[in-house]
């Protein structure tokens, strides 16, 4: 069938048309062509088929194609097409597929479809993108088209907006527009389009430099603007008549305005939909999880290795290889602990200050016993401060196993909970020259006189130091010895190098260079076998994990640290 | 006006005790009142303490909870030990007996278990570091300490060995003198802080 294609706005006119039906150009000098096949009728493609397919996005334009490529092999195949619903239909809450050939299982997953909107599928995710893009796109092509059509009659005419608009107003007033007329068309477009668009609308004057697109759109709103004003003229003559107000229908004007594109979805398309809604409801089940149960795995190296050190350690103890002690290598600070003590007589004040724990009892034990059974016997009288709360309690058991325990007499003063305020205390004894009366009075006072001598056993540097530090500076004229743990010795030995400790003897190996001087080894060798076969044992297995990292294990945990 | 009736306390207190380092005969009446009233505080403190310990083994037997039997263990041996002492004081062998045969083995444990995790510290220091002059140095320094505490090594006063000796026995001093003068200029820059009210260790 031949037709007449419209220079001005492209569409297909009858050949004896003089006229566009359209945008009313002339078809004088057009020259008919082949028009095609089983093409709808001009004024359904434009209610069909609003907007141009170069504003379809890409998603749309692939839909489109297979659609057109499955259409032309299978007719049926497009029946069914059409039978389809959309993704509104699909997943809208008011449109719920009822098949009788869906399984149960897919009934129950499109019904929580509808109620969950994350279980949308990405292909409905596209299709309501494509919409909104769509209508984002159709609005700013019409209004880009407009502002240039607009330009175009600026330049035609020469003058300013303002001047044309005002010419505009002088030749058709707004007075003469319906007042409903200007509420659709300020609601339906922007402020600045509405003026200059009842410039336009005058389609018989400026119909020639027009784009068709603008015509058609003009048309569809006189045809809308003189049905609307055709029902509201007849409104208003029922409302003369009648006196009362009656609702008019304008659903018609919205499908008019904008229509939502029909989007056909294939079989294989909507079985993808299916098998994607199921797959996504099938993650989201709640399922019970089994943890694989990991059996603890057994160093076995290291279980032998400590069975080893342990029977090692206990052998040592049990037999008793070397006859006697050796000469150690004495420090002077031992000799002058030494020295001090075998100088104490029975008139000697003495002050034991007791800041141990009872886990170093046994070395302390090994390191005060034999200047305690060698020089403190002479004493009278031993004064016990403590600022451990089993110090006297271990002072009195470590004496009472000793040979003329009898002998010592221990007077205990009492227990002071952190070491500076006992040493604080203690050194700010003094002929005070004034006093607070009817304060309570400690029945153990310290002795005015002072002491002849203060010896202190600590495990920690920490506690011995605050004694230390304190009596030092507030009774510099007493002499101060430590017996002391081998951990707490280093850290005290710059005390003695100043002179605010006289004497120390820190650990089992200076205690053991002291004994071999004094000749009190009862007891004393088993501990010092068993303190070197531990020694020895700790070298080597550190020697052993030195050189032998042991393969795998080391080599992970130094990638892991680089 | 709370904030400055402590900040007097303070002020008057640390004030006063830093100046019977230099007025001892003059101020030690004063300073014997201040530290019986901090002893007095102390054992208050221990007193909630232990009050606080019992209500906590007792509400957890009222309510059945977990550790129930843990419970019963430490209130039974806190009452043993407290009737017991009050009864025998600390001089019957008996109660030195029943306390340190329980006490020392615990702590000794405990320490013996702090050792092992030392020794294995180590250890994993020099397998995860790899052979680096720090990890090397370590371990010298520590076979070199170990091997001077056996009291294997010995030699003749005055020869070179001797010297060597007496110089590695030195050595732990020079590290421990400048541990030491970092804590106390490190102590003295706290105590003037708080004296001027520069930190408030004592509340807010």
């Amino acid at each position: 069938m031949q037709v007449l294609i419209c220079p001005e706005c492209g569409s297909e006119n009858l050949l004896e048309a003089q006229s566009c039906e359209k945008c009313a150009a002339s078809l004088a000098d057009v020259s008919p062509v082949e028009g095609r096949q089983g093409e709808v009728p001009f004024e359904e493609e434009i209610n069909h088929d609003d907007h141009p397919e170069s504003d379809l996005p890409e998603l749309l334009h692939a839909l489109k194609q297979s659609e057109d490529a499955d259409g032309s092999e299978d007719d049926r195949q497009n029946e069914g097409d059409e039978s389809l619903p959309d993704a509104d239909a699909i997943f809208g809450p008011e449109e719920v597929i009822e098949d009788d050939d869906v399984p149960e299982w897919l009934q129950r997953i499109r019904e929580r479809a509808v109620q969950e909107e994350d279980s949308v599928g990405e292909i409905t995710q596209k299709i309501s993108a494509a919409k909104e893009s769509l209508e984002e796109s159709v609005s700013k092509d019409q209004r880009e088209n407009f502002e240039s059509w607009i330009q175009q009659l600026r330049d035609q005419a020469g003058q300013s907006p303002d001047q044309q608009i005002s010419a505009d107003a002088g030749e058709g007033s707004p007075d003469d527009i319906p007042e409903w007329l200007l509420k659709i068309r300020q609601e339906s477009r922007p402020p600045d389009q509405f003026e200059l668009s009842e410039e336009g609308s005058d389609t018989d004057t400026a119909g020639k430099d027009l784009p068709g697109w603008l015509v058609l759109s003009g048309q569809v709103e006189e045809e809308q603007a003189s049905e609307e004003e055709t029902r509201q003229i007849a409104v208003s003559a029922e409302d003369v008549e009648d006196d009362e107000t009656q609702e008019v229908d304008t659903s018609e004007l919205e499908d008019i305005a904008f229509r939502e594109p029909m989007i056909a979805i294939s079989r294989e398309e909507q079985t993808s939909i299916d098998q994607l809604t199921a797959t996504i409801a099938d993650e989201q089940a709640v399922r019970t999880t089994v943890q694989p149960v990991k059996r603890p795995s057994i160093h076995w190296g290291r279980l032998i290795l400590g069975l080893l050190m342990i029977v090692a350690l206990s052998l040592s103890l049990f037999f008793d290889s070397i006859p006697g002690l050796p000469p150690g290598q004495t420090q002077p600070y031992n000799l002058e602990l030494l020295n001090w003590a075998e100088s104490l007589t029975n008139t000697t004040s003495l002050l034991i200050v007791l800041d141990y724990q009872a886990g170093f009892s046994n070395e302390l034990k090994v390191i005060a016993s034999p200047i305690i059974q060698n020089s403190l016997t002479e004493v009278g009288e031993i004064s016990l401060l403590s600022s451990s709360p089993p110090g006297s309690l271990l002072f009195t058991q470590l004496v009472s196993e000793l040979d003329g325990a009898n002998d010592i007499v221990l007077r205990d003063l009492g227990y002071f909970p952190i070491p500076a305020y006992g040493a604080y205390h203690l050194g700010m004894q003094s002929d005070a020259s004034w006093r607070f009366a009817y304060l309570p009075q400690s029945d153990n006072t310290l002795p005015s006189e002072g002491y002849d001598g203060i010896l202190i056993l600590a495990d920690t540097f920490e506690g011995s130091s605050a004694w230390v530090e304190q009596l030092s500076s507030l009774m510099p004229d007493i002499p101060l010895h430590l017996l002391v743990t081998a951990q707490a010795g280093p850290l005290l030995l710059p005390y003695v190098a100043s002179g605010q400790v006289k004497g120390m003897i820190s650990g089992i190996s200076e205690a053991v260079s002291v004994i071999s001087i004094i000749d009190q080894s009862d007891g004393v060798s088993p501990v010092w076998q068993a303190y070197q076969v531990g020694i020895l044992l700790v070298m080597v297995v550190m020697v052993i994990g030195a050189v032998f990292p042991w393969g795998k294990r080391g080599r992970v945990e130094r990638q892991k640290k680089a | 006006m709370k904030k400055a009736l402590t900040l007097l306390i303070l002020l008057i207190v640390g004030f006063s005790v830093l100046a019977g380092y230099f007025f001892q005969v003059q101020l030690s009446p004063l300073l014997a009142l201040i530290f019986n009233w901090g002893f007095a505080l102390l054992g208050a403190v221990g007193l909630i303490g232990i009050g606080y310990l019992l209500w906590h083994h007792l509400s957890r037997i009222m309510r059945k909870e977990k550790g129930l039997f843990s419970s019963i263990i430490v209130l039974v041996a806190f009452s043993f030990t407290l009737l017991t002492g009050l009864v025998l004081t600390s001089q019957n062998a008996f109660f030195r007996a029943f306390i340190l045969n329980v006490q020392i083995p615990v702590e000794a444990s405990i320490l013996g278990l702090i050792a092992v995790t030392l020794f294995y510290g180590s250890l994993r220091l020099i397998r995860t570091q790899g052979w680096t002059p720090m990890s090397i140095g370590f371990l010298v320094s520590a076979l070199v300490s170990l091997i001077l505490d056996l009291g294997v090594l010995h030699a003749e006063t005055g020869t070179l060995g001797a010297e060597l000796i007496a110089f590695l026995h030195r050595l732990p001093l020079v590290g421990s003198r400048g541990i030491l003068i970092g804590m106390a200029l490190g102590g003295l820059m706290v105590g003037l802080r708080v004296l001027f009210n520069m930190k408030r260790p004592y509340g807010e």
